[in-house]
């Protein structure tokens, strides 16, 4: 019995010690509190030894970063690239344009124009190679003994895959017009759509609609079903789908049923036309009974 | 004490109709207020129960979801919109039905569940003469309807046709119905004093007395064993065998999801608010303002602060308190083995009970004998 009592009692204290510690911590929430909102708020980058001193510099904790503003278009870096992850377009005045491309640090007058200037960091090894041909010193790593020009980044992290390519490129869409090179801008927009479209065929952009590719052959198919379909498909709004098939018991007809909804359906018919052409291939098939054509024509009146 | 539908059938008198018409037409308004009731708590309680929890372990919780734009501040207002967030995507996703479940059942089970949650809601008191339907049993109401959701349980986790759901659903019934004991034994108390088992009786009775906590050392006692018996009847941590994550996945709730494990969501949250409620109304003076604690001394210009109208301010007041402490349970103790489950209800808190009853019989029949 001693034991007993003596249990309660102590099973009373602990409960009410415990209870104490977590009300605590729930009142002192302020100074107690470990989660930092990451991609709000960060920690400050530690201060170890990344190497400073040129021979230790560790590029792999940097970045490639190029002032645009010193480039002359000479082209160097992206030649030396192994892996071409730097791409470059340049423009030059024509003959008679007195466009001024504006001036280095160097005091070097620049020749031409840069209307694109990417590194893609996702590919970009860090091998320092493009930094050392530069005349103008104006691409290198951040960080270390760069310091002054660029500190280091935090990270380089980006929320999607598309934000490794750094576009540094500052040339505007006027600039290449009063430089004489619309062409260049037409060349520009091409590309673009291309890459856009062949984004789309690989599932990569949900595109608004349809393919835009496949959308011209195909238009020409449905033409003669959509007329005839359109009408009893707005009136009553057929509610037929794969699912819809599986009232055929016999598993063999039902399979040729199926076939011919796929098949239906890929030639973009619709509605009243899908059911007319599942009727008729079943027929062709002569598995076609007086139960089963009765149920599919039933579809179309809408009922389920 | 009048009820709510007392009040709507004065309130619509004028109409002309029979009463049985008019009644089965006005009761959707209480209806109604209760489920609206049971969800907005459900919405605001899973909110307040995930931040304090991340407080007791020194997290932030839900801080990236705003509500309408409004993104708070940086710690408790932070993701106020997290839970409306997490009711649509409930409602939205697919209801899944194993193969081999016993279907019927399974779509059944949530729906008992709810009904026995949404019934017990009919005889609770939010203050004087706000209660939908004022019983002359009104406890005894409560406990045997807060009772119904076992069945449902046993169903949800027979029906699944899973093991973890079963030995949920068996440990479950095991549960709720040992720890009946202790709670009708200690409500069973208040009955004896009040010689009434309505809940408006009860509360006057503290109100001309003090509060019932007070009554003797026993009610004392009898409260923390009410109220510890009543977060192990509605399953929650420590007493969370059931359900118990690290060994059977959900318990008798594995086998749901979507809106069907929203309702049974839902009735957790209700089955806490409606054990709060009663606690607050049997021990903690139901709609009485603290100053009526022993009723002693205090000018009468005072009872002010006792209408039904702030009535319901200081009853919800005790009642999330409650609520709070039971979150507050959640994030400090280990869950208990079955055994000390067993242990805790048969060979503590029964007999405890047994002589909390005896004692304070003993102590209304020396004070009839000395005081009156």
């Amino acid at each position: 019995m001693g034991e007993y009592i003596n249990n309660i009692i102590y099973g009373v204290k602990s409960l009410i010690t415990g209870m104490s510690l977590t009300l605590k911590h729930f009142r002192n929430k302020k100074n107690l509190v470990a989660t930092l909102q990451y991609p709000h708020e960060k920690w400050p980058i530690p201060e170890r030894n990344i190497g400073f001193d040129p021979s230790e510099y560790n590029t792999i904790r940097s970045r490639l970063h190029v002032d645009i503003d010193d480039c002359i278009g000479c082209l160097q870096c992206e030649r030396a690239c192994p892996v071409d992850c730097i791409k470059i377009d340049t423009i030059k005045p024509s003959k008679g344009n007195e466009f001024d491309c504006g001036i280095t640090s160097n005091d070097t007058r620049k020749k031409m124009i840069v209307p694109r200037f990417t590194i893609d960091m996702s590919e970009c090894m860090y091998c320092d190679l493009c930094v050392h041909p530069c005349p103008e010193e104006c691409i290198y790593m951040v960080g270390g003994p760069n310091d002054s020009k660029h500190e280091i980044d935090y990270e380089f992290s980006q929320f999607e895959r598309h934000g490794l390519v750094f576009e540094f490129a500052t040339a505007t869409d006027q600039d290449i017009i009063d430089i004489g090179a619309e062409s260049y801008l037409e060349k520009r927009k091409q590309r673009e759509q291309k890459l856009t479209r062949a984004e789309k065929l690989e599932g990569m952009l949900i595109s608004e609609g349809a393919v835009p590719v496949a959308a011209a052959p195909v238009a020409a198919a449905p033409v003669a079903a959509a007329p005839v379909a359109a009408a009893p498909v707005a009136a009553v709004s057929i509610d037929f789908n794969i699912k819809s098939i599986d009232f055929i018991k016999d598993k063999e007809v039902r399979g040729i049923a199926k076939k011919a909804f796929m098949g239906a359906k890929r030639a973009k018919l619709e509605g009243v036309a899908m059911i007319d052409f599942i009727i008729a291939e079943l027929d062709k098939a002569s598995k076609l009974d007086v139960d089963t054509k009765s149920t599919l024509e039933g579809f179309k009146e809408g009922k389920a | 004490m009048t009820s709510v539908v007392d009040s709507l059938l004065n309130l619509f008198s004028f109409t002309g109709l029979d009463n049985s018409i008019l009644l089965i037409l006005v009761l959707h308004i209480p209806a109604l207020s209760i489920f609206l009731v049971m969800v907005v708590n459900a919405t605001v309680a899973v909110y307040v129960e995930r931040k304090v929890a991340a407080f007791m372990q020194d997290r932030l919780g839900p801080m990236e979801v705003g509500l309408f734009g409004f993104k708070g501040g940086k710690k408790f207002w932070g993701g106020i919109g997290q839970t409306i967030a997490d009711a649509i995507k409930l409602l939205t996703k697919e209801d899944i039905v194993p193969d081999s479940a016993d279907k019927k059942l399974m779509l059944l089970a949530p729906f008992i569940i709810f009904i026995g949650a949404f019934l017990t809601f009919i005889a609770v008191p939010f203050s004087q003469n706000l209660v939908v339907s004022d019983f002359n049993i009104g406890v005894f109401y409560i406990m045997a309807m807060s009772s119904v959701g076992v069945i449902g349980i046993i169903i949800a986790g027979w029906s699944s046709n899973n093991k973890w759901s079963l030995y949920g659903s068996m440990r479950a019934a095991a549960q709720i119905v040992s720890y009946e004991i202790p709670i009708g034994l200690s409500l069973l108390l208040a009955v004896l004093v009040v010689g009434s088992l309505n809940l408006g009786d009860i509360v006057q009775w503290q109100a001309e007395n003090r509060w019932f906590i007070f009554h003797s050392p026993f009610t004392f006692i009898a409260f923390f064993i009410f109220f510890i018996s009543v977060v192990a009847e509605t399953n929650r941590t420590p007493f969370d065998i059931p359900e118990a994550e690290s060994e059977l996945v959900a318990g008798w709730m594995t086998e749901y999801s979507g809106f069907k494990w929203a309702i049974f969501f839902l009735s957790e949250y209700a089955n806490m608010m409606i054990v709060s409620i009663v606690a607050s109304v049997v021990f903690l003076g139901g709609w009485l303002s603290p100053f009526a604690i022993i009723n002693v001394g205090i000018p009468n210009s005072w009872m002010i602060f006792d209408g039904p109208l702030i009535g319901i301010i200081w009853l919800m007041s005790k009642a999330l308190f409650l609520i709070f402490v039971m979150m507050w349970f959640r994030w400090t103790f280990p869950r208990l083995r079955v055994d000390q489950l067993m242990y805790l209800c048969w060979k503590v808190f029964i007999p405890f009970c047994l002589a909390n009853l005896f004692f304070v019989s003993i102590w209304e029949l020396i004070g009839g004998l000395f005081f009156k």
